[in-house]
C-alpha cells in the first residue's frame, strides 16, 4: 500500500516538474525536436561599389501584388507514358514543368530635381515660376522577402527564376501606370513644391510641369 | 496507470507549443509620400549559409551567393514648414529635419549563385529558400546603413541641394540647419 502511495506522490510531482519546465521553455517541446533548424547566412562585409548624388522628388508610392509565371511543356516520350506523371499535366499527352510566383512591391513615383536648369527657374520680387520636370517611375521595389512560391514543379535554375521575377517587377509598373500613378505624382510635387515656395516667402508661385 | 500519465506529458508537451496565429490584413493602394532622396549607395554582400543544424538530416548543403543593393536615403520634405524657415532680406536660414533610410532594394537580376554544394542525401535549396537568405541579407544591410554613412551623406547632399535651389530662388546668403543641432553653413 505504502509502495503504491509513494508511486502515486513520484508520478505528480514528475508531471508538476515537466508542467513547469515547459512553462519556463526550458525543455524542448517534442515539436521543436523535430523541427528543422534555420539556415542563417554569416555576418559577411558589405562592400561600397558607389555613391550617387540624387534629388528625387517622390511623392507617390503604390502597393500592389502580381503573379508571373512560367510553364515549360513537351511531347511526353514513349517511356514517359508509362510512368505516372507528377507535372501536374495529368494523362495528358504533354508534361513539362512550372513556375507560378506571387510578387508583393511598392513603386515610388516622383520628379527629378536634378533635371531642374536654370532655365526651369525665374524668380524676380515676390514672384516665382518654376518648370518642373514631368514625373517619372524612380523606383520599382520587390525584394527577395517580397515573393512567394505557389507552385514550383521540375528543376527551375536561378537565371530562369529571375527572370519570372523581372516579369512580375515589370508587370507591377505597368499596373501601376495604368492607375494613374504619373498624373498623381505629377499634381502631388507640384502642391510640394507650391507650398515650399510660399513657405519660403513667395506670393505669386506658379509651378508647372514640362510636358 | 503509469503509461495514460506518460501519454497525458505527451499530449501537454504537443499542446502547449501551438501558438495563435494573427495576421493584419495588407491593404494595397496609392499613397502620397514626400520624400526628397539625396543619396543612392550601391553596395556588394556575399551571402555565405550552411545547412548543417538539423540532427536528423544526413549530410550538409552550403550556398554562396553575391548580391548587389540599392539604398536610398534623404530627409522627409513635408516636414519642411513655414515655422522652419527665417528670412531676413537676401538672407535665409532652413531648418531641416534629419536624413531616414527610405528604401532597401534588391533586384532579382543582382542575385548570383556563385557555388552551390549539396549531399547525396540532400535536395539542392529551392527558389524560396534561396529567397530567405536573401531576406536576410537585405536585413543585414538596412541595419549597417548607419555605419556606412548613408544617413550622414544624405544630409550633406541634401543641405547641397537645398541651398543650390534657393541660390536660384534668389538668396544670397543660406544657413542650413538639422534639427537640435546646426550642421552645415553657407
Amino acid at each position: 500500500m505504502r509502495k503504491r502511495w509513494i508511486r502515486y506522490v513520484f508520478l505528480i510531482a514528475l508531471v508538476l516538474v515537466v508542467l513547469t519546465l515547459l512553462n519556463m521553455k526550458w525543455l524542448p517541446s517534442f515539436k521543436s525536436i523535430f523541427k528543422a533548424q534555420p539556415v542563417t547566412i554569416e555576418n559577411t562585409p558589405i562592400l561600397i561599389k558607389e555613391i550617387n548624388e540624387l534629388a528625387q522628388l517622390c511623392t507617390i508610392t503604390a502597393f500592389d501584388e502580381v503573379v508571373a509565371d512560367s510553364v515549360v511543356m513537351k511531347m511526353k516520350s514513349p517511356i514517359e507514358t508509362l510512368l505516372p506523371d507528377l507535372s501536374g499535366f495529368g494523362n495528358l499527352p504533354v508534361t513539362g514543368k512550372r513556375l507560378v510566383l506571387i510578387g508583393k512591391g511598392k513603386i515610388i513615383a516622383g520628379v527629378d530635381l536634378r533635371k531642374l536648369n536654370e532655365q526651369s527657374v525665374f524668380a524676380e520680387g515676390d514672384s516665382v515660376s518654376i518648370i518642373l520636370p514631368a514625373a517619372e517611375i524612380l523606383d520599382a521595389i520587390m525584394n527577395p522577402a517580397d515573393f512567394e512560391t505557389f507552385s514550383e514543379t521540375g528543376e527551375w535554375s536561378s537565371e530562369a527564376v529571375t527572370a519570372v521575377k523581372i516579369k512580375a517587377r515589370t508587370k507591377m509598373i505597368e499596373r501601376s501606370v495604368e492607375q494613374g500613378i504619373l498624373t498623381r505624382a505629377n499634381a502631388r510635387s507640384i502642391v510640394l513644391i507650391e507650398n515650399f515656395l510660399r513657405g519660403l516667402g513667395f506670393k505669386k508661385v506658379r509651378v508647372q510641369t514640362a510636358g | 496507470m503509469f503509461k495514460k500519465i506518460i501519454y497525458f506529458l505527451l499530449c501537454i508537451m504537443v499542446s502547449c507549443q501551438a501558438g495563435s496565429y494573427k495576421k493584419e490584413q495588407d491593404i494595397l493602394a496609392l499613397k502620397e509620400i514626400n520624400e526628397l532622396v539625396t543619396v543612392e549607395y550601391v553596395v556588394n554582400k556575399i551571402i555565405k549559409a550552411s545547412d548543417d543544424k538539423t540532427w536528423y538530416k544526413i549530410g550538409d548543403r552550403k550556398i554562396l551567393m553575391t548580391c548587389e543593393a540599392t539604398l536610398k536615403a534623404g530627409i522627409d520634405f513635408s516636414a519642411i514648414t513655414a515655422k522652419h524657415i527665417q528670412i531676413n532680406g537676401k538672407e535665409v536660414t532652413l531648418m531641416l529635419p534629419h536624413a531616414t533610410l527610405f528604401s532597401v532594394n534588391i533586384k532579382p537580376e543582382n542575385i548570383r549563385v556563385a557555388y552551390e554544394e549539396t549531399g547525396a542525401f540532400r535536395s539542392s535549396f529551392s527558389t524560396q529558400e534561396r529567397d530567405m537568405l536573401a531576406a536576410q541579407a537585405q536585413e543585414q544591410i538596412g541595419n549597417a546603413a548607419d555605419a556606412l554613412g548613408v544617413l550622414q551623406t544624405a544630409e550633406t547632399n541634401a543641405s547641397l541641394f537645398v541651398s543650390h535651389f534657393l541660390r536660384n530662388m534668389g538668396y544670397e546668403k543660406i544657413i542650413i540647419q538639422f534639427e537640435n543641432a546646426p550642421v552645415k553653413l553657407n
